[in-house]
Protein backbone atom coordinates (compact mmCIF):
# COMPACT_ATOMS: atom_id res chain seq x y z
CA UNK A 1 0.00 0.00 0.00
CA UNK A 2 2.47 2.47 0.94
CA UNK A 3 5.79 1.78 -0.71
CA UNK A 4 5.20 2.66 -4.67
CA UNK A 5 7.77 3.39 -7.17
CA UNK A 6 7.86 7.01 -7.93
CA UNK A 7 7.09 7.68 -10.89
CA UNK A 8 4.34 5.58 -12.01
CA UNK A 9 5.37 5.49 -15.77
CA UNK A 10 8.67 3.89 -13.88
CA UNK A 11 10.51 5.42 -15.84
CA UNK A 12 9.00 2.30 -18.39
CA UNK A 13 9.56 2.79 -22.31
CA UNK A 14 10.96 0.52 -25.09
CA UNK A 15 13.78 2.28 -25.64
CA UNK A 16 15.53 1.79 -22.67
CA UNK A 17 14.75 -1.55 -22.17
CA UNK A 18 16.08 -4.82 -23.64
CA UNK A 19 19.37 -5.29 -21.56
CA UNK A 20 17.51 -4.56 -18.27
CA UNK A 21 15.95 -7.04 -16.79
CA UNK A 22 14.39 -5.39 -13.94
CA UNK A 23 10.70 -6.61 -12.81
CA UNK A 24 8.01 -3.89 -12.30
CA UNK A 25 3.99 -4.79 -11.79
CA UNK A 26 1.04 -3.33 -12.85
CA UNK A 27 -2.59 -2.98 -11.09
CA UNK A 28 -4.35 -5.07 -13.50
CA UNK A 29 -7.50 -6.31 -11.38
CA UNK A 30 -9.43 -4.26 -8.49
CA UNK A 31 -10.24 -6.08 -5.20
CA UNK A 32 -13.85 -6.06 -6.01
CA UNK A 33 -13.72 -7.69 -8.87
CA UNK A 34 -11.05 -10.15 -7.52
CA UNK A 35 -13.76 -11.33 -4.96
CA UNK A 36 -16.65 -11.51 -7.72
CA UNK A 37 -14.52 -13.14 -9.84
CA UNK A 38 -13.41 -15.55 -7.46
CA UNK A 39 -16.76 -16.30 -5.94
CA UNK A 40 -18.87 -17.26 -8.56
CA UNK A 41 -16.77 -20.79 -8.45
CA UNK A 42 -18.25 -22.15 -5.22
CA UNK A 43 -21.08 -20.21 -6.08
CA UNK A 44 -21.58 -22.33 -9.11
CA UNK A 45 -20.40 -25.35 -7.68
CA UNK A 46 -22.96 -25.27 -5.27
CA UNK A 47 -25.54 -24.14 -7.50
CA UNK A 48 -24.43 -27.06 -10.23
CA UNK A 49 -24.31 -29.59 -7.93
CA UNK A 50 -27.66 -29.07 -6.20
CA UNK A 51 -29.11 -28.55 -9.75
CA UNK A 52 -28.14 -31.95 -10.78
CA UNK A 53 -29.70 -33.52 -7.67
CA UNK A 54 -33.20 -32.11 -8.73
CA UNK A 55 -32.79 -32.74 -12.24
CA UNK A 56 -31.71 -36.27 -11.66
CA UNK A 57 -35.31 -36.65 -9.58
CA UNK A 58 -36.81 -37.01 -12.91
CA UNK A 59 -35.37 -39.96 -14.22
CA UNK A 60 -38.04 -40.15 -17.11
CA UNK A 61 -37.37 -37.20 -19.18
CA UNK A 62 -33.17 -36.74 -19.31
CA UNK A 63 -31.97 -34.32 -21.78
CA UNK A 64 -29.81 -35.75 -24.26
CA UNK A 65 -27.08 -34.99 -27.28
CA UNK A 66 -27.86 -36.37 -30.55
CA UNK A 67 -29.38 -36.14 -34.03
CA UNK A 68 -32.95 -37.48 -34.51
CA UNK A 69 -33.04 -40.78 -33.63
CA UNK A 70 -29.36 -41.26 -32.94
CA UNK A 71 -28.41 -40.19 -29.17
CA UNK A 72 -24.41 -39.20 -28.40
CA UNK A 73 -25.43 -39.50 -24.37
CA UNK A 74 -28.32 -38.65 -22.25
CA UNK A 75 -27.30 -36.10 -19.27
CA UNK A 76 -25.93 -37.43 -17.35
CA UNK A 77 -23.93 -40.71 -18.15
CA UNK A 78 -24.90 -43.25 -15.44
CA UNK A 79 -20.79 -43.20 -14.51
CA UNK A 80 -21.01 -39.01 -13.51
CA UNK A 81 -24.17 -39.71 -11.42
CA UNK A 82 -22.87 -42.21 -9.47
CA UNK A 83 -19.72 -40.72 -8.95
CA UNK A 84 -21.22 -37.52 -7.37
CA UNK A 85 -23.87 -39.59 -5.29
CA UNK A 86 -27.17 -37.65 -6.71
CA UNK A 87 -29.00 -40.25 -6.03
CA UNK A 88 -32.95 -39.22 -3.34
CA UNK A 89 -31.53 -35.67 -2.53
CA UNK A 90 -34.24 -33.74 -4.16
CA UNK A 91 -35.26 -31.61 -0.69
CA UNK A 92 -31.58 -30.50 -0.01
CA UNK A 93 -30.99 -30.27 -3.36
CA UNK A 94 -33.91 -27.68 -3.50
CA UNK A 95 -33.12 -26.23 -0.22
CA UNK A 96 -29.21 -25.18 -1.53
CA UNK A 97 -30.21 -24.11 -4.95
CA UNK A 98 -33.13 -22.08 -3.65
CA UNK A 99 -31.05 -20.57 -0.71
CA UNK A 100 -27.66 -20.14 -2.82
CA UNK A 101 -29.39 -18.95 -6.07
CA UNK A 102 -29.45 -15.70 -4.29
CA UNK A 103 -25.82 -14.72 -3.50
CA UNK A 104 -25.47 -15.56 -7.31
CA UNK A 105 -27.78 -13.07 -8.24
CA UNK A 106 -26.13 -10.38 -5.50
CA UNK A 107 -22.56 -11.07 -6.95
CA UNK A 108 -23.99 -10.58 -10.77
CA UNK A 109 -25.84 -7.46 -9.02
CA UNK A 110 -22.66 -6.34 -7.58
CA UNK A 111 -20.68 -7.31 -11.08
CA UNK A 112 -23.39 -5.00 -13.55
CA UNK A 113 -22.86 -2.02 -11.20
CA UNK A 114 -18.89 -2.41 -11.18
CA UNK A 115 -19.14 -3.07 -15.05
CA UNK A 116 -21.26 0.90 -15.63
CA UNK A 117 -18.85 2.32 -13.08
CA UNK A 118 -15.95 4.32 -14.77
CA UNK A 119 -17.21 2.55 -18.03
CA UNK A 120 -15.46 -0.65 -16.56
CA UNK A 121 -18.04 -2.54 -19.33
CA UNK A 122 -15.40 -1.22 -22.42
CA UNK A 123 -13.00 -3.60 -21.49
CA UNK A 124 -15.31 -6.47 -21.87
CA UNK A 125 -17.60 -5.65 -24.43
CA UNK A 126 -15.85 -5.79 -27.71
CA UNK A 127 -16.79 -3.45 -30.53
CA UNK A 128 -17.38 -4.03 -33.81
CA UNK A 129 -13.81 -4.77 -34.71
CA UNK A 130 -13.18 -6.26 -31.71
CA UNK A 131 -16.12 -8.78 -33.37
CA UNK A 132 -13.89 -9.33 -36.13
CA UNK A 133 -10.82 -9.61 -34.82
CA UNK A 134 -11.93 -12.17 -32.27
CA UNK A 135 -11.87 -14.97 -34.92
CA UNK A 136 -7.94 -13.77 -35.56
CA UNK A 137 -7.68 -14.58 -31.31
CA UNK A 138 -8.19 -18.09 -31.94
CA UNK A 139 -6.61 -18.89 -35.08
CA UNK A 140 -3.44 -17.32 -32.94
CA UNK A 141 -3.89 -19.36 -30.37
CA UNK A 142 -4.30 -22.75 -32.14
CA UNK A 143 -1.42 -21.34 -34.02
CA UNK A 144 -3.25 -21.15 -37.49
CA UNK A 145 -1.04 -17.51 -37.84
CA UNK A 146 0.79 -15.15 -36.58
CA UNK A 147 -1.14 -12.44 -36.68
CA UNK A 148 -2.23 -11.31 -33.65
CA UNK A 149 -4.85 -8.52 -33.17
CA UNK A 150 -4.13 -5.32 -30.72
CA UNK A 151 -6.28 -5.64 -27.47
CA UNK A 152 -6.61 -3.58 -24.24
CA UNK A 153 -7.31 -5.07 -20.85
CA UNK A 154 -8.72 -8.42 -22.51
CA UNK A 155 -8.26 -10.05 -26.73
CA UNK A 156 -10.72 -10.08 -28.40
CA UNK A 157 -11.62 -13.54 -27.92
CA UNK A 158 -11.88 -13.05 -24.46
CA UNK A 159 -13.78 -9.91 -24.79
CA UNK A 160 -16.36 -12.08 -26.74
CA UNK A 161 -16.18 -15.20 -24.28
CA UNK A 162 -16.74 -12.87 -21.31
CA UNK A 163 -19.37 -10.81 -23.29
CA UNK A 164 -21.54 -14.02 -24.01
CA UNK A 165 -20.71 -15.06 -20.31
CA UNK A 166 -22.72 -12.25 -18.93
CA UNK A 167 -25.33 -12.62 -21.36
CA UNK A 168 -25.77 -16.29 -20.88
CA UNK A 169 -25.44 -15.86 -16.89
CA UNK A 170 -28.34 -13.56 -17.06
CA UNK A 171 -30.13 -16.29 -18.99
CA UNK A 172 -29.74 -18.93 -16.75
CA UNK A 173 -31.01 -16.38 -13.75
CA UNK A 174 -34.00 -15.57 -15.73
CA UNK A 175 -34.79 -18.77 -16.60
CA UNK A 176 -34.30 -20.12 -13.08
CA UNK A 177 -36.96 -17.35 -11.99
CA UNK A 178 -39.50 -18.40 -14.76
CA UNK A 179 -39.03 -22.31 -13.37
CA UNK A 180 -39.17 -20.58 -9.47
CA UNK A 181 -42.17 -18.46 -9.59
CA UNK A 182 -44.67 -19.56 -12.91
CA UNK A 183 -47.51 -18.28 -11.12
CA UNK A 184 -46.48 -14.92 -9.87
CA UNK A 185 -43.63 -13.97 -12.65
CA UNK A 186 -45.79 -16.15 -15.56
CA UNK A 187 -44.75 -13.13 -17.82
CA UNK A 188 -41.72 -14.50 -17.17
CA UNK A 189 -42.75 -17.62 -17.75
CA UNK A 190 -44.24 -16.91 -21.12
CA UNK A 191 -41.23 -14.57 -22.33
CA UNK A 192 -39.09 -18.23 -22.36
CA UNK A 193 -42.21 -19.76 -24.49
CA UNK A 194 -43.16 -21.56 -21.25
CA UNK A 195 -42.32 -23.87 -18.54
CA UNK A 196 -40.59 -26.87 -20.83
CA UNK A 197 -38.81 -23.82 -22.81
CA UNK A 198 -37.45 -22.15 -19.92
CA UNK A 199 -36.49 -25.47 -18.29
CA UNK A 200 -34.40 -26.07 -21.65
CA UNK A 201 -32.91 -22.67 -21.39
CA UNK A 202 -31.77 -22.80 -17.67
CA UNK A 203 -29.81 -26.52 -18.39
CA UNK A 204 -28.44 -25.41 -22.21
CA UNK A 205 -26.84 -21.92 -20.52
CA UNK A 206 -25.78 -24.63 -17.39
CA UNK A 207 -23.97 -26.97 -20.13
CA UNK A 208 -22.59 -24.35 -22.03
CA UNK A 209 -21.65 -22.32 -18.68
CA UNK A 210 -19.89 -25.59 -18.00
CA UNK A 211 -18.38 -25.86 -21.11
CA UNK A 212 -16.60 -22.55 -20.44
CA UNK A 213 -15.09 -23.09 -17.10
CA UNK A 214 -13.29 -26.05 -19.01
CA UNK A 215 -12.14 -23.74 -21.54
CA UNK A 216 -11.38 -20.78 -18.99
CA UNK A 217 -9.18 -22.96 -16.86
CA UNK A 218 -6.90 -24.02 -20.20
CA UNK A 219 -6.39 -20.99 -21.35
CA UNK A 220 -5.47 -19.73 -17.80
CA UNK A 221 -2.81 -22.56 -18.17
CA UNK A 222 -1.75 -21.58 -21.36
CA UNK A 223 -1.36 -18.20 -20.09
CA UNK A 224 1.04 -18.88 -17.62
CA UNK A 225 1.44 -18.59 -13.78
CA UNK A 226 2.11 -14.45 -13.81
CA UNK A 227 -1.53 -14.13 -15.48
CA UNK A 228 -3.22 -16.26 -13.19
CA UNK A 229 -1.61 -14.72 -9.63
CA UNK A 230 -2.73 -11.54 -11.12
CA UNK A 231 -6.50 -12.76 -10.59
CA UNK A 232 -5.49 -13.55 -6.93
CA UNK A 233 -2.75 -10.85 -6.46
CA UNK A 234 -4.12 -8.04 -8.49
CA UNK A 235 -1.03 -7.03 -9.77
CA UNK A 236 0.67 -8.68 -12.84
CA UNK A 237 4.45 -9.19 -12.49
CA UNK A 238 6.28 -8.12 -15.93
CA UNK A 239 9.32 -7.24 -16.89
CA UNK A 240 10.29 -3.57 -17.45
CA UNK A 241 10.65 -4.24 -21.06
CA UNK A 242 7.24 -6.31 -21.36
CA UNK A 243 4.24 -4.57 -23.38
CA UNK A 244 1.83 -5.40 -20.39
CA UNK A 245 3.62 -2.12 -17.80
CA UNK A 246 4.15 -0.32 -21.16
CA UNK A 247 2.35 3.45 -21.62
CA UNK A 248 -0.51 3.44 -23.98
CA UNK A 249 2.05 6.45 -25.83
CA UNK A 250 4.57 3.60 -26.24
CA UNK A 251 1.62 1.50 -28.49
CA UNK A 252 0.90 3.92 -31.15
CA UNK A 253 1.05 7.57 -31.85
CA UNK A 254 -1.71 9.85 -30.73
CA UNK A 255 -5.00 10.72 -32.96
CA UNK A 256 -4.32 12.46 -36.57
CA UNK A 257 -0.20 11.60 -36.23
CA UNK A 258 -1.14 7.58 -36.56
CA UNK A 259 -3.28 8.45 -39.28
CA UNK A 260 -0.24 9.52 -41.44
CA UNK A 261 1.59 6.48 -40.62
CA UNK A 262 5.28 8.06 -41.15
CA UNK A 263 6.40 7.41 -37.13
CA UNK A 264 4.95 4.03 -37.91
CA UNK A 265 6.94 2.70 -40.46
CA UNK A 266 10.26 4.13 -38.99
CA UNK A 267 9.92 2.42 -35.71
CA UNK A 268 8.28 -1.24 -37.33
CA UNK A 269 11.37 -3.48 -36.76
CA UNK A 270 11.00 -3.10 -32.71
CA UNK A 271 7.61 -4.00 -33.09
CA UNK A 272 8.00 -7.20 -33.91
CA UNK B 1 6.58 1.15 -31.28
CA UNK B 2 5.59 -1.85 -29.38
CA UNK B 3 2.94 -4.04 -29.38
CA UNK B 4 1.16 -6.09 -31.98
CA UNK B 5 -0.16 -3.46 -34.72
CA UNK B 6 1.26 -4.18 -38.26
CA UNK B 7 -0.06 -1.01 -39.31
CA UNK B 8 -0.45 2.64 -38.29
CA UNK B 9 -4.48 2.05 -37.99
CA UNK B 10 -3.82 -0.99 -35.62
CA UNK B 11 -1.17 1.02 -33.84
CA UNK B 12 -3.55 3.72 -33.08
CA UNK B 13 -6.45 1.18 -32.31
CA UNK B 14 -4.20 -0.59 -29.66
CA UNK B 15 -3.18 2.90 -28.09
CA UNK B 16 -6.59 3.65 -27.69
CA UNK B 17 -7.39 0.41 -25.90
CA UNK B 18 -4.58 0.80 -23.88
CA UNK B 19 -5.58 4.17 -22.89
CA UNK B 20 -8.95 2.61 -22.00
CA UNK B 21 -7.30 0.46 -19.15
CA UNK B 22 -4.68 2.42 -18.51
CA UNK B 23 -5.43 2.99 -14.51
CA UNK B 24 -2.97 0.64 -13.31
CA UNK B 25 -0.50 1.32 -10.72
CA UNK B 26 3.19 0.17 -11.22
CA UNK B 27 4.88 -1.16 -8.09
CA UNK B 28 8.51 -2.24 -7.88
CA UNK B 29 9.09 -6.25 -7.36
CA UNK B 30 10.00 -5.88 -3.74
CA UNK B 31 6.50 -4.15 -3.37
CA UNK B 32 4.62 -6.79 -5.36
CA UNK B 33 6.30 -9.27 -3.61
CA UNK B 34 4.73 -8.14 0.09
CA UNK B 35 1.67 -7.77 -1.37
CA UNK B 36 1.75 -11.04 -2.89
CA UNK B 37 2.70 -13.05 -0.13
CA UNK B 38 -0.48 -11.11 1.53
CA UNK B 39 -3.41 -12.03 -0.89
CA UNK B 40 -2.51 -15.61 -1.43
CA UNK B 41 -1.97 -16.41 2.24
CA UNK B 42 -5.63 -14.27 2.35
CA UNK B 43 -6.96 -16.05 -0.83
CA UNK B 44 -5.61 -19.57 1.25
CA UNK B 45 -7.01 -18.67 4.16
CA UNK B 46 -10.67 -17.68 2.90
CA UNK B 47 -10.93 -20.93 0.63
CA UNK B 48 -10.34 -23.13 3.53
CA UNK B 49 -12.58 -21.04 5.95
CA UNK B 50 -15.27 -21.30 2.93
CA UNK B 51 -14.94 -25.08 2.58
CA UNK B 52 -15.07 -25.50 6.24
CA UNK B 53 -18.09 -23.50 6.51
CA UNK B 54 -19.71 -25.49 3.82
CA UNK B 55 -19.28 -28.30 5.67
CA UNK B 56 -20.51 -26.93 8.99
CA UNK B 57 -23.38 -25.77 7.02
CA UNK B 58 -23.99 -29.13 5.62
CA UNK B 59 -23.59 -30.91 8.64
CA UNK B 60 -25.26 -28.65 11.21
CA UNK B 61 -28.55 -29.82 13.24
CA UNK B 62 -31.68 -30.44 10.84
CA UNK B 63 -34.37 -28.84 10.79
CA UNK B 64 -37.22 -31.30 9.29
CA UNK B 65 -35.04 -32.66 6.77
CA UNK B 66 -32.33 -30.08 5.92
CA UNK B 67 -30.15 -27.80 7.76
CA UNK B 68 -31.90 -25.44 9.78
CA UNK B 69 -30.17 -22.10 8.11
CA UNK B 70 -31.56 -23.74 4.79
CA UNK B 71 -34.69 -24.18 6.39
CA UNK B 72 -34.39 -20.78 7.22
CA UNK B 73 -33.58 -19.61 4.28
CA UNK B 74 -36.75 -21.45 3.02
CA UNK B 75 -38.96 -19.61 5.23
CA UNK B 76 -37.41 -16.13 4.16
CA UNK B 77 -38.00 -17.15 0.18
CA UNK B 78 -41.42 -17.40 1.22
CA UNK B 79 -41.99 -14.22 2.80
CA UNK B 80 -40.30 -12.63 0.05
CA UNK B 81 -42.68 -13.83 -2.66
CA UNK B 82 -45.57 -13.24 -0.53
CA UNK B 83 -45.17 -9.74 -0.99
CA UNK B 84 -44.56 -10.07 -4.71
CA UNK B 85 -47.96 -12.21 -4.70
CA UNK B 86 -50.56 -9.54 -5.87
CA UNK B 87 -54.31 -10.40 -5.52
CA UNK B 88 -54.66 -10.19 -9.29
CA UNK B 89 -52.01 -12.80 -10.20
CA UNK B 90 -53.60 -15.12 -12.37
CA UNK B 91 -52.02 -18.37 -13.61
CA UNK B 92 -51.87 -18.95 -17.47
CA UNK B 93 -54.54 -21.25 -19.06
CA UNK B 94 -54.72 -22.96 -22.10
CA UNK B 95 -57.58 -24.78 -24.18
CA UNK B 96 -58.93 -27.65 -23.42
CA UNK B 97 -57.72 -29.01 -26.66
CA UNK B 98 -53.92 -29.09 -25.20
CA UNK B 99 -54.54 -30.98 -22.58
CA UNK B 100 -52.38 -34.21 -22.27
CA UNK B 101 -52.13 -37.46 -20.07
CA UNK B 102 -50.67 -37.08 -16.96
CA UNK B 103 -49.59 -40.12 -14.71
CA UNK B 104 -50.28 -40.95 -11.33
CA UNK B 105 -46.56 -39.91 -9.42
CA UNK B 106 -47.58 -39.64 -5.61
CA UNK B 107 -49.88 -42.86 -4.30
CA UNK B 108 -49.53 -41.50 -0.28
CA UNK B 109 -52.55 -41.73 1.66
CA UNK B 110 -54.25 -43.63 -1.16
CA UNK B 111 -52.42 -47.34 -0.66
CA UNK B 112 -53.17 -49.66 1.79
CA UNK B 113 -50.65 -51.65 3.78
CA UNK B 114 -50.05 -53.94 0.73
CA UNK B 115 -49.06 -50.91 -1.09
CA UNK B 116 -52.53 -51.35 -3.23
CA UNK B 117 -53.99 -48.79 -4.36
CA UNK B 118 -57.40 -48.18 -2.45
CA UNK B 119 -60.57 -48.09 -4.29
CA UNK B 120 -63.58 -45.67 -3.45
CA UNK B 121 -67.04 -47.50 -4.32
CA UNK B 122 -69.90 -46.06 -5.50
CA UNK B 123 -71.83 -45.88 -1.91
CA UNK B 124 -69.09 -44.86 -0.15
CA UNK B 125 -68.30 -41.87 -3.19
CA UNK B 126 -72.28 -41.07 -2.37
CA UNK B 127 -71.80 -40.81 1.27
CA UNK B 128 -68.07 -38.88 1.18
CA UNK B 129 -67.46 -35.83 3.15
CA UNK B 130 -65.04 -33.66 3.88
CA UNK B 131 -65.43 -33.20 7.69
CA UNK B 132 -63.45 -29.69 8.88
CA UNK B 133 -61.85 -28.81 11.90
CA UNK B 134 -62.13 -24.67 13.05
CA UNK B 135 -59.75 -22.88 14.70
CA UNK B 136 -61.13 -23.31 17.81
CA UNK B 137 -60.83 -26.68 17.69
CA UNK B 138 -64.57 -27.57 17.10
CA UNK B 139 -65.71 -29.67 14.04
CA UNK B 140 -67.66 -27.45 11.91
CA UNK B 141 -70.46 -29.44 9.71
CA UNK B 142 -68.68 -31.44 7.15
CA UNK B 143 -69.20 -30.51 3.14
CA UNK B 144 -70.86 -33.21 1.24
CA UNK B 145 -69.90 -34.24 -2.05
CA UNK B 146 -72.83 -34.32 -3.09
CA UNK B 147 -73.34 -30.87 -2.18
CA UNK B 148 -70.12 -29.85 -3.44
CA UNK B 149 -71.20 -31.52 -7.36
CA UNK B 150 -74.75 -29.81 -7.01
CA UNK B 151 -74.94 -26.71 -5.22
CA UNK B 152 -72.09 -24.32 -6.79
CA UNK B 153 -71.01 -23.35 -9.93
CA UNK B 154 -68.84 -25.72 -11.54
CA UNK B 155 -65.85 -24.39 -14.19
CA UNK B 156 -63.47 -26.42 -16.33
CA UNK B 157 -59.91 -24.77 -16.08
CA UNK B 158 -56.77 -25.77 -17.90
CA UNK B 159 -53.41 -25.54 -16.69
CA UNK B 160 -49.70 -26.87 -16.63
CA UNK B 161 -49.84 -28.84 -13.78
CA UNK B 162 -46.09 -28.70 -12.13
CA UNK B 163 -44.07 -31.75 -10.53
CA UNK B 164 -41.66 -30.66 -7.70
CA UNK B 165 -39.26 -33.25 -10.04
CA UNK B 166 -39.34 -31.22 -12.75
CA UNK B 167 -41.92 -32.82 -15.19
CA UNK B 168 -44.90 -30.65 -16.19
CA UNK B 169 -48.43 -31.66 -17.97
CA UNK B 170 -51.29 -29.47 -19.43
CA UNK B 171 -54.23 -30.93 -17.40
CA UNK B 172 -57.71 -29.95 -17.37
CA UNK B 173 -59.99 -29.99 -13.96
CA UNK B 174 -63.35 -30.04 -13.26
CA UNK B 175 -64.58 -28.73 -9.98
CA UNK B 176 -65.56 -25.95 -7.78
CA UNK B 177 -64.07 -23.08 -6.13
CA UNK B 178 -62.56 -23.72 -2.86
CA UNK B 179 -63.55 -20.16 -1.61
CA UNK B 180 -67.11 -20.51 -3.00
CA UNK B 181 -67.84 -23.99 -1.00
CA UNK B 182 -66.06 -22.02 2.41
CA UNK B 183 -68.45 -19.19 1.94
CA UNK B 184 -71.08 -21.20 2.36
CA UNK B 185 -70.26 -24.27 4.84
CA UNK B 186 -67.52 -22.30 7.08
CA UNK B 187 -67.26 -18.35 6.43
CA UNK B 188 -66.09 -17.83 10.01
CA UNK B 189 -62.43 -19.86 8.71
CA UNK B 190 -61.81 -18.02 5.69
CA UNK B 191 -59.40 -15.66 7.28
CA UNK B 192 -57.59 -18.53 8.69
CA UNK B 193 -53.62 -18.19 7.64
CA UNK B 194 -52.99 -21.67 7.38
CA UNK B 195 -55.70 -24.65 5.64
CA UNK B 196 -54.27 -28.15 6.54
CA UNK B 197 -55.77 -30.99 4.28
CA UNK B 198 -55.85 -34.69 4.91
CA UNK B 199 -56.21 -37.92 3.38
CA UNK B 200 -58.97 -40.62 5.08
CA UNK B 201 -56.95 -41.43 8.83
CA UNK B 202 -57.17 -45.00 9.24
CA UNK B 203 -54.92 -48.13 10.03
CA UNK B 204 -55.82 -49.28 6.71
CA UNK B 205 -53.72 -46.54 4.87
CA UNK B 206 -50.22 -47.06 4.56
CA UNK B 207 -49.16 -43.30 4.70
CA UNK B 208 -51.69 -40.61 5.90
CA UNK B 209 -50.74 -37.49 3.70
CA UNK B 210 -51.07 -34.17 4.49
CA UNK B 211 -50.93 -30.69 3.02
CA UNK B 212 -50.82 -27.44 4.30
CA UNK B 213 -51.51 -24.08 1.51
CA UNK B 214 -51.95 -20.71 3.18
CA UNK B 215 -54.56 -18.70 2.89
CA UNK B 216 -54.34 -16.90 -0.53
CA UNK B 217 -53.80 -19.39 -2.31
CA UNK B 218 -56.29 -21.99 -0.82
CA UNK B 219 -58.79 -18.94 -1.58
CA UNK B 220 -57.68 -18.13 -4.89
CA UNK B 221 -59.85 -17.98 -7.82
CA UNK B 222 -58.22 -20.49 -9.57
CA UNK B 223 -58.10 -22.91 -6.47
CA UNK B 224 -60.35 -25.64 -7.20
CA UNK B 225 -62.19 -29.10 -5.31
CA UNK B 226 -62.14 -31.08 -8.63
CA UNK B 227 -63.26 -34.28 -9.03
CA UNK B 228 -62.51 -34.42 -12.90
CA UNK B 229 -59.49 -34.89 -14.35
CA UNK B 230 -59.42 -34.17 -18.41
CA UNK B 231 -63.23 -34.90 -18.36
CA UNK B 232 -62.61 -38.22 -16.64
CA UNK B 233 -64.20 -39.03 -13.17
CA UNK B 234 -60.63 -39.43 -11.18
CA UNK B 235 -58.99 -42.71 -10.68
CA UNK B 236 -57.67 -44.01 -7.25
CA UNK B 237 -54.51 -42.67 -8.16
CA UNK B 238 -55.18 -39.32 -9.01
CA UNK B 239 -57.15 -38.91 -5.52
CA UNK B 240 -60.96 -40.61 -6.43
CA UNK B 241 -63.32 -38.48 -5.12
CA UNK B 242 -62.20 -35.46 -4.43
CA UNK B 243 -58.87 -33.32 -4.81
CA UNK B 244 -57.11 -30.13 -4.47
CA UNK B 245 -55.65 -28.36 -7.57
CA UNK B 246 -54.08 -25.17 -8.00
CA UNK B 247 -51.44 -23.87 -10.40
CA UNK B 248 -50.08 -22.36 -7.60
CA UNK B 249 -48.29 -25.38 -6.23
CA UNK B 250 -46.23 -27.94 -6.60
CA UNK B 251 -48.34 -31.25 -6.93
CA UNK B 252 -46.71 -32.20 -3.89
CA UNK B 253 -49.58 -29.87 -2.21
CA UNK B 254 -52.30 -30.90 -4.17
CA UNK B 255 -53.73 -33.09 -1.64
CA UNK B 256 -55.61 -36.22 -2.77
CA UNK B 257 -58.80 -37.98 -1.53
CA UNK B 258 -59.69 -34.94 1.03
CA UNK B 259 -61.32 -36.48 3.84
CA UNK B 260 -60.67 -33.43 6.29
CA UNK B 261 -59.19 -29.84 6.42
CA UNK B 262 -57.91 -28.19 9.71
CA UNK B 263 -57.72 -24.70 9.72
CA UNK B 264 -55.30 -22.66 11.80
CA UNK B 265 -53.43 -19.21 12.30
CA UNK B 266 -50.38 -20.83 13.77
CA UNK B 267 -47.93 -21.91 11.07
CA UNK B 268 -48.38 -25.89 10.50
CA UNK B 269 -45.99 -28.52 9.05
CA UNK B 270 -46.85 -31.52 6.61
CA UNK B 271 -45.94 -34.94 5.08
CA UNK B 272 -43.58 -33.59 3.19
CA UNK B 273 -42.01 -30.27 4.78
CA UNK B 274 -41.36 -32.98 7.46
CA UNK B 275 -39.20 -34.83 4.60
CA UNK B 276 -37.18 -31.47 3.90
CA UNK B 277 -39.34 -30.09 1.72
CA UNK B 278 -40.00 -26.44 1.62
CA UNK B 279 -43.27 -25.65 3.46
CA UNK B 280 -44.47 -23.03 0.64
CA UNK B 281 -43.73 -25.13 -2.26
CA UNK B 282 -45.81 -22.44 -4.75
CA UNK B 283 -45.18 -20.54 -7.51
Amino acid sequence: MSTTTDDPSGGVSPTDAGHDVEYVAKKKHSLALRWMHWLNFPLLMIMMYSGMRIYWSDLQDPYAIGIGGWQLFEFWPDGVNSALQLERKLAKGIAFHLNFGWFFVLNGFAYMIFLSRKGEWRHIVPDVQGIRDARKTVAHDLHLTEDKPVQGKYNPAQQVTYTLVIVISALLVASGFAIYKPGQLSWLEAAFGGYDYARWVHFTSTIVLLGFFFIHIIQVIRAGWANFASMITGYRLSRRDDPEVAPPSAFGPDGAAGMAGDSFSAEEGSAS
Amino acid sequence: MIGDAKTPEEAGRERRLRELTDDGEIISKVEYARRSRRAFLAFGVLGVAGYAGFNRLQNQDEDEGIPRLLRAGLEWNEKVWERVQRDGATARTFSITDREEIRVNGRHGLEDNDRDLIGIGNSEAANWEITLTGRNGAQLEPIPLASLKSDFEVHDMVWEHKCVEGWANIVHWTGVRFSDVLERYAPDEASAEWMVLRTPASADVRREYSSAIENYTMMHHQTLLAWQLNGEPLTAGHGDPIRIVTPFKYGIKQLKRIASIEFTDDRPTDYWTERGYDLHAGF
